[in-house]
């Protein structure tokens, strides 16, 4: 049986997780194709026009796996524990694919530590839907757990390298919807890199310090992911050149914690960009050229 | 002695003359000073100053408070629960710390949000009462806004038939006014029997077929008539009745998520959170009573309503009700949302025209054995 993930919303951040329990199912696991202009293209026509382009982008993924596997996976994240809560958006996207194409063959599970099972029981779950023994998904589940840690833990210490290391050091501070979406912030990335920057992502810091920082910024701040971006930035702030923050057109919870973190944080450069997929190049170049000499000319 | 106390809150519709009532009776000496009413200007004061693509209910609230402060409004109140509301608090009071205004800020919002928590925080401001009169003043003001919103409630779904015009209105300010007197549950059970006799009494001349509209969406949105450009008056005008089941005690009493999604049968699996399985439950129960229409309203970028709209969608086309989405933000204009209401209702009366063509060959009708389980009440 074969089982497609998009390419949306947090694949970024479960992605290792998703796949090493599949396959240690013995399912074969298909991702849908890197955010490219067609699938971006299918997202806005099927999504209602007011919603973001994270939301858009991930029913444009959706939409290219039909007819290509058996099942797709789509999980609704709701908390991971009391005042670490996922956006709105993040809670009913599961709902909005189900509606938007309603002949696809959606699987889910839900994480929400409060309220609900738990990640291991809504992954059991899971399972025994697709029609798994309980203590095979159990052995499925430890092992991709594990495989889920080291897969972070690496990319926390090779950055953690980078931070003390010399040069212009970018932190891009965004959901990792945004950050390792190629073709959202592809041009970004390679635009600071043209201009002798290096790319730290706001992801792969330590999160649970990160969260624990992030309430001496904004107290009653929820959104969990949210509370990452900030802490990182305030965590980093001294290793750091200068910070990109990053907004999906119209993602609620940025439009307010991205605002705090602007009138909040002042020891730090930064820029705030607002993406909705229709920005040109030329537009994105000169503010990203212009951000990386004030960095050059602060240090020189 | 401590300064003067001049305490201000955001409007929301009618419930700033409960919600002052509560005030006075607590902060007894202090002033209460309810922001002017929203005028074009609010709305600007408060776009002015907030981020990009916030909610419209942001910028309202923050041109309240604006407009509050202007006044001289020295301690200002806001709550929050669910979605982005539950973040107003922390934001606005940072705006304005930010231009420079000098002010107390308290914030109800999620965890604070308890009685106790509430009770201690009002005593620390000066407030003399014990809990057991805070609790009577939050009961009685509870209490008056249920009957506020009973007689609302029956007010939106026949003052489109009233004979004599304007004399549903004059009531409603009647009972304004009566209102914002009450200090003792017995004054309060006086003006309910007398006003619930005056309201059933009101002269109306319904015809025999007239059309019935659901209106369910974002609570700011609904509950708030100068953000939705006085919708409900516009379709009184136009002789439909109008139903509203969202309101301040359905919040507090009659909310219930768990029930809200069985209630919407298999259109939502999960909650997407603040009002949006309300929306789609309470769809399901106009459609299940037979309603003309449904118009969805939300102010623009609610994600919890977005969430709903597709389900929305399917519960529209399975059950051949026309559902309406319109959205407000603060460049909306007037004149465009009345060229879709019009054509809205226009709709609706050819579809009713259509059904009762059809309805000997089984055209447009839905199944008539699914009755939505719900306890709202009868319209």
């Amino acid at each position: 049986m074969k089982i497609g993930l998009p390419q949306g919303l947090l694949y970024h951040r479960y992605q290792v997780l998703w796949q090493v329990f599949l396959r240690e199912l013995g399912f074969e696991v298909i991702s849908s194709p890197p955010t490219n202009p067609a699938i971006l293209a299918r997202g806005m026509a099927d999504a209602i026009s007011e919603c973001c382009l994270p939301a858009k982008i991930c029913l444009g993924h959706v939409q290219s796996l039909l007819g290509n596997c058996d099942y797709i996976l789509l999980p609704r994240f709701d908390n991971t524990g009391p005042d670490r809560e996922f956006c709105e958006r993040c809670r009913g996207i599961y709902d909005v694919a189900r509606h938007t194409y309603r002949e696809a063959p959606l699987v889910d599970y839900n994480l929400q530590a409060k309220g609900g099972p738990g990640e291991k029981q809504a992954f059991l779950d899971l399972a025994g839907t697709l029609g798994q023994s309980h203590w095979a998904s159990r052995r499925a589940y430890k092992a991709a757990r594990a495989a889920q840690e080291d897969f972070t833990e690496q990319k926390i210490r090779d950055q953690e390298q980078l931070l003390h290391e010399r040069g212009l050091k970018i932190l891009l501070a965004g959901q990792p919807y945004l950050c390792h979406d190629p073709y959202i912030t592809g041009p970004i990335r390679r635009l600071v890199k043209e201009e002798g920057g290096r790319i730290l992502y706001s992801d792969y810091f330590p999160l649970a310090a990160c969260r624990q920082a992030s309430q001496d910024l904004s107290p009653r701040l929820y959104w969990t992911l949210n509370q990452e971006i900030l802490g990182a930035i305030l965590l980093n702030r001294r290793n750091l050149s200068g910070a990109i923050l990053l907004t999906a057109y119209p993602c609620s919870a940025n439009a307010l914690a991205n605002e705090m973190a602007l009138r909040k944080i002042k020891d730090l450069p930064m820029i705030h960009l607002v993406l909705d997929g229709l920005e040109g190049e030329a537009g994105l170049e000169t503010r990203i050229e212009s951000f990386m000499d004030l960095l050059q000319g602060a240090r020189n | 002695m401590k300064k003067k106390l001049q305490i201000s809150f955001p409007h929301l519709g009618n419930y700033y003359i409960p919600i002052e009532r509560l005030l006075k009776a607590i902060f007894p000496g202090h002033t209460i000073l309810p922001p002017p009413p929203i005028t074009v200007r609010t709305l600007e004061l408060g776009s002015r100053y907030s981020p990009d693509f916030v909610c419209a209910p942001f910028k309202f609230n923050l041109g309240n408070y604006l407009e509050a402060l202007e006044k001289g409004a020295n301690l200002l109140l806001q709550t929050g629960t669910g979605c982005r509301f539950g973040y107003y608090g922390e934001l606005q009071e940072q705006i304005l710390r930010d231009l420079g205004w000098d002010f107390q800020f308290i914030c109800f919002s999620r965890q604070e949000a308890r009685p106790w928590l509430v009770y201690q925080t009002l005593h620390r401001l000066g407030s003399p009462l014990n809990p057991a009169q805070f609790l009577y003043q939050l009961g009685l003001t509870l209490a008056a806004i249920r009957l506020l919103d009973q007689l609302e409630y029956f007010l939106r779904y026949n003052i489109g038939f009233q004979t004599e015009p304007g004399s549903g209105e004059r009531l409603h300010q009647e009972l304004l006014m009566a209102l914002k007197k009450v200090d003792s549950f017995g004054q309060l059970h006086q003006i309910k029997s007398h006003f619930t006799k005056a309201f059933y009494n009101l002269p109306l001349k319904r015809p025999e077929k007239y059309y019935r509209v659901g209106l369910v969406g974002d609570l700011y949105t609904l509950m708030e008539p100068f953000s939705n450009f006085y919708l409900e008056k516009e379709l009184a005008n136009k002789g439909i009745a109008v139903s509203r089941i969202m309101n301040i005690s359905f919040l507090l009493f009659g909310k219930n998520t768990k029930k809200s999604l069985l209630s919407s049968a298999d259109y939502l699996k999960y909650n997407p959170g603040a009002n949006g399985a309300d929306s789609v439950a309470q769809s399901h129960f106009y459609a299940a009573k037979g309603f003309d229409g449904v118009i969805h309203i939300k102010s623009f970028g609610c994600v919890p309503e977005l969430n709903a709209t597709p389900s929305l969608q399917s519960l529209s086309r399975d059950w051949k009700m026309p559902i309406l989405h319109l959205s407000f933000d603060s460049h909306t204009s007037e004149a465009g949302i009345q060229t879709r209401l019009e054509a809205f209702t226009d709709m609706i009366e050819l579809r009713r025209q259509r059904t009762e063509d059809g309805r000997q060959s089984g055209l447009g009708f839905a199944p008539q054995n699914i009755e939505a389980k719900t306890n709202y009440p009868n319209p």
